[in-house]
C-alpha cells in the first residue's frame, strides 16, 4: 500500500515518458517528411536527367529533298535510339519562304516525308532547318533543279 | 533516453533517406555519362563509315541497274535504302568491313517512254549516312539505251552469269600509244553475277580494254573506245560467261 501512496520520484519518470513521446512523434514526422521529400527529389531528378538523355540520344538527318509542283518534299530519317517528334520545318531563301509546323512523330529507324508548300524557281538555293521537340536541329541546303 | 531515441531516428533518416538519395543520384549520373560516351562512340562510328558506290546498267539496254558497293571502313555497314532519283527501294543487308556487294534494282517503271532521262543513285546506311554513286548521273535515252556520267571514265562491266564460283579478273586499259593508264584486280564473289570497275582517265583519247582471267582473255564489247568531252563516259562489257 505504501508503494501506491509514495509518489516520490514519479515526476521524472512521467517527464521522461512525455519527452520520449514528443521526441518519437517529432522524429517520426521528420523521418516521414524527409522520406517523402527524398522520393520526390529522386523522381524529379530522374525525369530531368531522362529529358537530357533523350535530347542527346536523338539522331536524325535530312536524307532526301525534292521539289515538285510548288511543294518541297523533305525526307527525314530517324537513325537514333529514341522516338522523336519534329515540330517545325523551315525553308529559307533570303528569308523564310515556307514552313510546316504540324508535329510529325518519327519512330526509331523510320523515314518520313514532310511536305512544305512554297514557290521556288529553278536554280534557287534553299536552306532547310528541321527542329525536334527536344530542340535539336538539322540543316540542309538544296538547289532547285532545272529538270 | 530521449537523446538515444533522437540519435536512433537521425541514424534511421540517414540510412533510409539521405544515403539512398545520394546513391540514386550517383546511379542516374552514371547512366547519363554512359549515354554520352555511347552517343560519342556512335557519332564516331558514323563518321568512319565510307562506301564506294558504283551504279551501272547490266548492259546497254538493260532495265536493271546493278549497284556495286565497296565498304572501305573497318566497321560493318547496314544498307537500309537505295534511292534512284526520287524513288526509294527499301533494303536491309549488311556489308562486312572491307567487303563488297552487288544489289540489283529494277528500274523498268522509271525508264522514259521517250526522250532522255537522268538517273542519280545513292544509298543510305542505318547510321544515317548517304553515299552517292560515282557514276552519277547515268542517262537513259529511249532507243539508244544507257550512257554515262560527265567525268572521263571507262566503266567496265564483266558479266559472269550465275556461276557460284569466286573468280579473279585482271583489267588493263591502254591508250593509243600502248601505255597502261589503268590496271586493276577484280574479284567476282560467289553471289555476284557480274563485277565492275571504273577507270578514271585524265585525258581524252582512244583506249583499248583487256579483261583477263588467268591466261584467258575475255572478249570485250567494244574492245576500244573513244573518250572525249562529247562522250566523257563509256561502257565496256566483257563476256566472261
Amino acid at each position: 500500500m505504501r508503494i501506491l501512496t509514495d509518489k516520490k520520484g514519479l515526476s521524472p519518470v512521467v517527464a521522461t515518458i512525455i519527452l520520449s513521446g514528443v521526441v518519437l512523434i517529432l522524429g517520426i514526422s521528420a523521418w516521414s517528411l524527409t522520406y517523402t521529400v527524398s522520393i520526390n527529389l529522386e523522381t524529379s531528378y530522374y525525369e530531368g536527367i531522362k529529358k537530357q538523355i533523350d535530347k542527346i540520344s536523338e539522331r536524325f538527318t535530312i536524307e532526301h529533298i525534292a521539289y515538285y509542283g510548288n511543294n518541297l518534299q523533305v525526307w527525314v530519317y530517324n537513325y537514333g535510339e529514341v522516338d522523336i517528334e519534329l515540330i517545325e520545318v523551315d525553308v529559307y531563301k533570303r528569308g523564310l519562304i515556307g514552313q510546316n509546323k504540324t508535329g510529325t512523330p518519327v519512330a526509331i529507324g523510320e523515314l518520313v516525308k514532310i511536305d512544305i508548300p512554297l514557290t521556288a524557281t529553278a536554280g534557287d538555293d534553299l536552306s532547310i532547318t528541321v527542329m525536334s521537340r527536344m530542340n535539336n536541329f538539322v540543316y540542309a541546303t538544296y538547289v532547285v533543279p532545272y529538270t | 533516453m530521449t537523446t538515444v531515441l533522437g540519435m536512433l531516428i537521425f541514424i534511421g533518416v540517414l540510412f533510409t533517406c539521405v544515403i539512398p538519395l545520394f546513391l540514386y543520384v550517383n546511379q542516374v549520373n552514371s547512366i547519363y555519362d554512359r549515354t554520352i560516351v555511347e552517343m560519342r562512340q556512335f557519332d564516331e562510328e558514323r563518321g568512319r563509315e565510307l562506301i564506294d558506290v558504283y551504279a551501272y546498267p547490266l548492259n546497254k539496254t538493260s532495265s536493271e541497274l546493278n549497284i556495286y558497293m565497296k565498304n572501305k571502313c573497318p566497321l560493318s555497314v547496314r544498307i537500309v535504302r537505295v534511292w534512284v532519283n526520287e524513288d526509294k527501294f527499301d533494303r536491309s543487308f549488311e556489308i562486312p568491313a572491307m567487303g563488297d556487294r552487288v544489289e540489283s534494282i529494277n528500274v523498268q517503271d522509271l525508264l522514259p517512254p521517250q526522250g532522255e532521262k537522268s538517273f542519280n543513285i545513292k544509298v543510305t546506311t542505318d547510321r544515317g549516312n548517304t553515299f552517292s554513286s560515282y557514276t552519277n548521273p547515268l542517262y537513259y535515252t529511249m532507243g539508244s539505251g544507257w550512257s554515262g556520267s560527265t567525268g572521263l571514265t571507262i566503266n567496265i562491266v564483266i558479266e559472269t552469269g550465275k556461276s557460284q564460283a569466286t573468280r579473279f579478273f585482271y583489267v588493263e586499259v591502254k591508250d593509243s600509244a600502248e601505255n597502261v593508264v589503268y590496271k586493276a584486280d577484280i574479284v567476282k564473289k560467289s553471289h555476284e553475277s557480274s563485277c565492275f570497275t571504273a577507270a578514271m582517265l585524265t585525258s581524252p583519247g582512244t583506249y583499248s580494254v583487256k579483261v583477263k582471267e588467268g591466261k584467258t582473255e575475255w572478249p570485250t564489247n567494244p574492245n576500244s573506245v573513244t573518250v572525249n568531252q562529247n562522250q566523257p563516259s563509256q561502257w565496256v562489257y566483257a563476256n566472261a560467261k
